[in-house]
């Protein structure tokens, strides 16, 4: 079945499609969620939340770029809706010079992806939404500051904390190895 | 290691991750999408199959009611035609007559002779008698009276051999209904316009009425929402049922906007600064707290949107240039949808187009309707006409879990253009 048929599947309702859509995609979305949300339980309630919007604006997808990506950005904007119900801190810091520790390549090669999660998960919820969206979602500073409502120049200094304490992590793993 | 380079290695490593889902998410889903799908299929709900049905059913008779010439149609009598003698050519051109009163569209026969006036060139012309549901087409009979005029010009050309058709077959045949041709706008006050089209547009001051919840919440809410405007347009149609009644019905569209402001507290940071000097040896603490309070605030337009059904009933009097009318009725709200964001009973932004959140309704049901209208002849035909309303809403527009009641008042003016679809409707004076 080609993604257009899926597609024209679930704008039909077909339940059978609608299974078969969410086989393909939950196990992605689901590690998207849990990225924001570290609860697993919340993660799979914004989980199913994301998939009736996914399936309730189905029709709205105009095939202009990744399926994938409308889904993974509903799944985002879902998360991030579920966290703004939350108290997320945004403390704000003074502009601050990274200083980048020199990891062994041998040490971050060895960290696996749920070990990287973990680090991620670690990370206060400010940091952490910030982190997620620039880094891996690719959103600019700008962007990330109009999806959460704070300032870009929050989002920078947001950034630039969780950076310093992923490398913190890293570096203390690096300790323990040696 | 550059940030960039420690970014990518993330972005590398997380986003093409997957993690197992529970099965239970899935059966979850299902029973949500099996009524999405329902709805889907049937996006007004069940309940409006039948409704829905039965507006169609009614829709035939009304079509027929509205689209049939009933009342123009003129009846003629088959002792109309006792003054014919079969056998006997009577040629009869330009005639002059009075035409009775009550019977305008009756065919008329009247010898030529008597009106003295010159024959001009004799010409025949084709009509169509509706006979008991069957037509009689003969070229025989040309009758083309303009409805309402007392001095009724008559082109009639009858042939001897087609004359018993007329006169002694016209005595077996109690009735037969001729259809006008064309329906022409009256020219004096015996013959007015009975089928109109409204189309408008209608600006309009929202009232917004909040009852139930706490005085803080509804104080709350008020500060909230500030209502900006209405918008709305539309289509009627119109049949005069007597000489100042009318029955309006259409849909409407009306769609209304307000800015919601919310600012919440989101966070406190509380800096201790502790100084310490040495007075004497002595060390002395000086302690200073200092406590922020972040706020994050959210600033939407919010949008009503509606689809609604108006049943009017109209007073409506005046001359060929000014009229008048005052009208009553209700309408029916089929579809509603708010949009963008609400304080909930527990003082937290909401989204109101997330249905799970349950505040609004999606068909709101009935409003009332009052209005005063001026109409203007501006062409033949047509007419420009202002209508200031007021609009209550009977039901809430909320549902019974959103924990308080809200309903929107509409004060607003149409703003339009009456056609005049060509139907004519005999006045009882």
């Amino acid at each position: 079945m080609t993604e257009k048929e899926i597609i024209q599947g679930c704008i039909e309702g077909d339940i059978q499609t609608q299974r078969l859509l969410f086989n393909t995609f939950a196990p992605k979305m689901m590690s998207v969620c849990l990225r924001y949300i570290g609860n697993r339980s919340e993660a799979e309630d914004v989980l199913q939340d994301g998939f009736i919007l996914v399936f309730r604006h189905i029709e709205k997808f105009k095939f202009n770029g990744s399926f994938e990506g409308w889904i993974r950005r509903i799944m985002v904007n879902t998360a991030l809706k579920f966290l703004q119900s939350k108290k997320v801190n945004f403390v704000e810091i003074d502009a601050v010079q990274a200083t980048f520790i020199h990891g062994e390549p041998s040490v971050l090669s060895e960290l696996n992806t749920e070990e990287l999660m973990k680090m991620i998960d670690a990370l206060p919820d400010g940091y952490k939404i910030v982190f997620n969206l620039y880094v891996i979602e690719g959103y600019s500073h700008n962007e990330i500051a109009k999806l959460i409502h704070i300032s870009p120049g929050t989002s920078r200094s947001q950034l630039i904390k969780a950076r310093r304490l992923l490398q913190k992590q890293i570096t203390e793993r690096q300790k323990l190895a040696v | 290691m550059m940030s960039e380079e420690f970014d990518n290695f993330f972005r590398d490593r997380i986003n093409a991750s997957q993690t197992e889902v529970s099965e239970d998410v899935w059966k979850a889903l299902e029973s949500h999408l099996i009524k999405e799908n329902k709805k889907r299929r049937f996006p007004f709900g069940y309940w409006y199959v039948p409704v829905a049905a039965v507006f169609l059913i009614s829709l035939y008779p009304g079509i027929h009611f509205l689209t049939t010439d009933g009342e123009n149609a003129a009846t003629v009598k088959s002792q109309r035609s006792n003054t014919l003698t079969p056998a006997e050519e009577i040629n009869t051109d330009v005639a002059t007559i009075q035409a009775p009163a009550s019977q305008p569209f009756a065919p008329v026969v009247s010898p030529a002779k008597q009106t003295g006036i010159p024959a001009p060139k004799k010409h025949s012309t084709q009509h169509t008698v509706s006979y008991h549901g069957s037509d009689i087409s003969e070229n025989s009979v040309q009758q083309f009276i303009q409805p309402g005029d007392q001095e009724l010009s008559v082109y009639n050309r009858i042939s001897v051999t087609e004359l018993p058709l007329v006169s002694t077959a016209a005595n077996h045949l109690p009735t037969a209904v001729i259809h006008p041709i064309i329906g022409c706008p009256a020219n004096n006050s015996h013959y007015e316009p009975s089928l109109f089209i409204e189309g408008y547009v209608a600006p309009a001051y929202t009232i917004r009425s909040l009852s139930g919840g706490s005085a803080d919440f509804r104080y709350r809410k008020d500060s909230a929402e500030k209502q900006m405007f209405s918008f709305g347009a539309g289509i009627r149609l119109s049949k005069r049922l007597s000489n100042h009644m009318l029955i309006k019905g259409g849909v409407e569209y009306l769609e209304t906007r307000e800015k919601f402001r919310l600012q919440r507290e989101d966070g406190i940071r509380i800096t201790t600064v502790v100084t310490v000097k040495n007075v004497n040896g002595v060390n002395v603490y000086d302690t200073i707290s200092v406590q922020e309070t972040q706020y994050r605030t959210t600033h939407t337009t919010n949008t009503y949107r509606s689809v609604s059904l108006p049943v009017i009933a109209s007073y409506e009097t005046g001359n060929e240039n000014w009229r008048a009318a005052f009208s009553g009725g209700v309408i029916l709200n089929v579809f509603s949808k708010a949009s963008g964001y609400t304080l909930d009973t527990a003082y937290k932004a909401v989204s109101m187009s997330d249905n799970s959140n349950g505040i609004y309704k999606t068909g709101v049901g009935f409003s009332l309707y009052g209005s005063f209208a001026l109409y203007k002849n501006i062409l033949p035909y047509t007419e420009v006409f202002a209508e200031p309303y007021f609009q209550y809403q009977l039901s809430n527009l909320t549902t019974d879990k959103a924990g308080f009641n809200q309903k929107m008042h509409h004060l607003g003016i149409n703003l339009g253009i009456r056609y005049n679809l060509g139907n004519l409707r005999q006045r009882n004076d």
